[in-house]
């Protein structure tokens, strides 16, 4: 047993009354992390990533901080705080919502699943240990957003599960935003599932904004039913080590997805995006766009696999991934995967690693804008791009007003 | 206002222009004509500045300074603005915040107080109105996505909030359609004052019938070869730069 393993998974706790099939899922769990242990840089989907970071902290036990109050947000909504890992349940739901505890599910189906082997790790952790692990069920279409908000405070330097599950009913739709806003040096081992049900639609942007010595792990699965339609944005701009995997399985025909992703690393950060699109039946529709924008010693990792299996004719698919570099000490690592077993499938990829445009800057320069404002004007602007399709607009502005504190 | 002594400009290694002389006065508009490849947009760009454009010898003053010493922006702050060709795209970046960043940027350089964005807005909505240039390009990104004459157009607005002493216009009249040439010109006319030159940077003679100049020059191979009035431009039109090779300067003054 490796020292990763003793030190995370530990021993089973005996908690809150559970269902047998929740308790059967967690043994399971704790058998696969016994079995395969965590990634190493043998492990392909993590070769660029290594978790050293966790072998050097000590990563206590979370201890019990009193809740702080929220932040101001940018709009009001339904506002779901994760404190520290725990999530206050908010007294009033809007009609047509409900949120409930994992363990009073009727079963497993579609809350836990086979994650895989040591490359999902994280995930069997999470299964293994989180201590509250919740459900949304979202019936209709919504008019205010739900507002995730994931915190932990300065001192923190734990480790906490954060488990939820999104479910829209058929022709129900919402916008999801979410803010990871981790202080500290513990982990936050997330994970996320979703489902949409035929003809519903979910617009997701995520925001991380973490200490720069925060480490945050994340996996979001993604489901998307018939006519379905999933829209995730993304916007990292701090933390120390990230990883994130976006796992969207287009199950129906007529399941559409869109992928917009920006991370700003600067310092020592190390952000990893891993995004996975199953297209399993024709026709679906995916687009993806992810930028990096990579300065100081950071290093960035983006690896987006597009698999459209046999019989998900007549799909449609693109990805890019563009980078900037912009320092000689700063890394990225890019890797676009593209597999095709169907026929009549339109598809196309590609990723560009470069630096600042020398005919925008000169551009600028010519105008009177100094060189070094010219700079960042264009490294902000490589971003807000991104940024720019983010929704209820009182986000997107705040997230553009974090984005040009970041840049500079 | 602007002096260029001998005036040699290498790109990358390879010599372009090989000795230019040339003095613009206030009020004065001069066009430069000649072939492709003669070298009229280096003198463009190396006067407004840009990397690898280096000056191997002669001199340029503007102003009463030594321009060499000078990075594009201070040359822009001191008055100097080269409309640009072939204008770049800035995705991302809002073509109105731009250009207040621009002359708040020259007005800070220049010990002037910066402008607020009221005052900005009706600045850039009348340069806007002036050139029938939709409002709405304003709120886009830089050139992004816009037609070859909006392209041309925005220079002409930027330039007409920016109020340059000297304007370089390289090839302004390119890809435009007459209406939109009558225009741009119209825009550039309205700039024209005794204390503001222009060098207008042209391929054609059709954009100096809206622009009258008072002086023309012909460019090839990196030195102007002849200069002469507004009928200069006409002489070129009919007889093209075909002269060049054949007898110089004596066959086109023959004729």
């Amino acid at each position: 047993m490796s020292a990763l393993v003793e030190k995370l998974v530990g021993e089973e706790t005996g908690g809150k009354a559970e269902p047998d099939w929740l308790v059967e899922a967690r043994r399971e769990a704790r058998r696969a992390l016994m079995r395969d242990g965590f990634p190493d840089a043998r492990t392909e989907d993590w070769k660029y990533t290594s978790l050293k970071l966790l072998e050097k902290r000590s990563l206590t036990e979370s201890e019990g901080t009193e809740r702080e109050p929220l932040p101001d947000l940018p709009a009001g909504g339904l506002v779901l705080d994760f404190f520290n890992g725990r999530l206050q349940v908010p007294d009033d739901l809007p009609a047509g919502v409900r949120i409930y505890p994992l363990r009073e599910a009727q079963g497993p189906k579609g809350l836990v699943g086979d994650y895989g082997g040591r490359e999902a790790a994280f995930a069997w952790l999470n299964t293994a240990r989180f201590e509250e692990g919740w459900v949304l069920d979202i019936q209709r279409e919504l008019s205010e957003p739900v507002l995730l908000v994931s915190r932990t405070t300065a001192d923190f330097s734990g480790v906490v599960h954060p488990r939820l599950t999104v479910r829209l009913a058929p022709d129900a739709s919402a916008q999801l935003v979410e803010m990871q806003l981790g202080q500290g040096s513990g982990l936050c081992n997330w994970l996320t599932g979703i489902e949409l049900g035929r003809d519903s639609r979910l617009d997701h942007c995520r925001l991380q904004h973490a200490g720069n010595d925060s480490l945050l792990i994340q996996r979001n699965d993604v489901t998307v039913a018939g006519g379905g339609r999933y829209n995730w944005i993304s916007v990292d701009l701090g933390g120390r080590l990230g990883r994130h995997d976006l796992n969207i399985d287009l199950i129906e025909a007529e399941a559409g997805c869109q992928v917009d992703g920006v991370f700003v690393a600067d310092g020592r950060a190390h952000l990893d995006h891993h995004t996975r699109i199953d297209h399993r039946v024709g026709p679906s529709y995916s687009e993806e766009n992810f930028r990096g924008l990579l300065s100081g010693r950071s290093r960035g990792v983006f690896n987006g696999k597009i698999v459209v299996h046999k019989g998900a004719d007549g799909s449609a698919s693109e990805m890019n991934n563009a980078n900037l570099l912009l320092s000689e000490h700063a890394e990225i690592d890019t890797k676009p995967e593209l597999e095709i077993y169907a026929d009549e499938v339109t598809a196309a990829h590609g990723a560009t690693v470069g630096q600042l445009d020398s005919d925008a800057l000169f551009y600028l320069q010519s105008r009177g804008i100094p060189a070094s404002q010219a700079r960042m004007l264009l490294k902000q602007a490589f971003a807000r791009t991104i940024v720019e399709k983010v929704r209820p607009e009182a986000f997107r502005d705040d997230w553009l007003e974090r984005l040009a504190g970041v840049v500079e | 206002m602007l002096k260029i002594e001998n005036l040699h400009v290498a790109v990358n290694g390879s010599e372009i222009l090989r000795g230019i002389n040339l003095e613009i006065n206030a009020g004065e508009v001069h066009a430069l004509m000649g072939p492709n490849g003669s070298g009229k947009s280096t003198l463009g760009y190396a006067l407004a500045g840009r990397e690898d454009y280096e000056i191997t010898e002669g001199s340029v003053s503007f102003m009463g300074k030594d321009l060499e010493e000078l990075e594009p922006e201070e040359r822009a702050a001191l008055g100097l603005f080269l409309a640009f060709q072939y204008p770049v795209e800035i995705p991302g970046v809002n073509n109105a915040y731009f250009l207040r960043s621009a002359l708040n940027a020259q007005r800070k350089a220049r010990g002037e107080e910066e402008l607020d964005s009221v005052s900005f807005l009706k600045l850039v909505r009348e340069a806007a109105a002036g050139l029938d240039m939709d409002d709405s390009l304003l709120k886009r990104a830089v050139n992004e996505g816009f037609s070859g004459g909006e392209k041309k157009r925005n220079e002409i607005v930027q330039m007409a909030v920016l109020q340059p002493k000297l304007a370089i216009l390289d090839e302004t009249d390119s890809g435009l359609d007459i209406d939109a040439l009558q225009q741009v010109a119209e825009g550039v006319n309205q700039l024209r004052s005794s204390d503001r030159a222009f060098l207008v940077i042209t391929h054609y003679q059709r954009l100096l019938d809206h622009l009258v100049p008072d002086y023309v020059h012909v460019l090839s191979e990196g030195r102007i070869v002849t200069s002469g009035g507004k009928d200069l431009a006409h002489r070129l039109e009919e007889k093209g730069y075909a002269w060049l090779r054949e007898g110089g300067v004596k066959a086109l003054e023959a004729g």
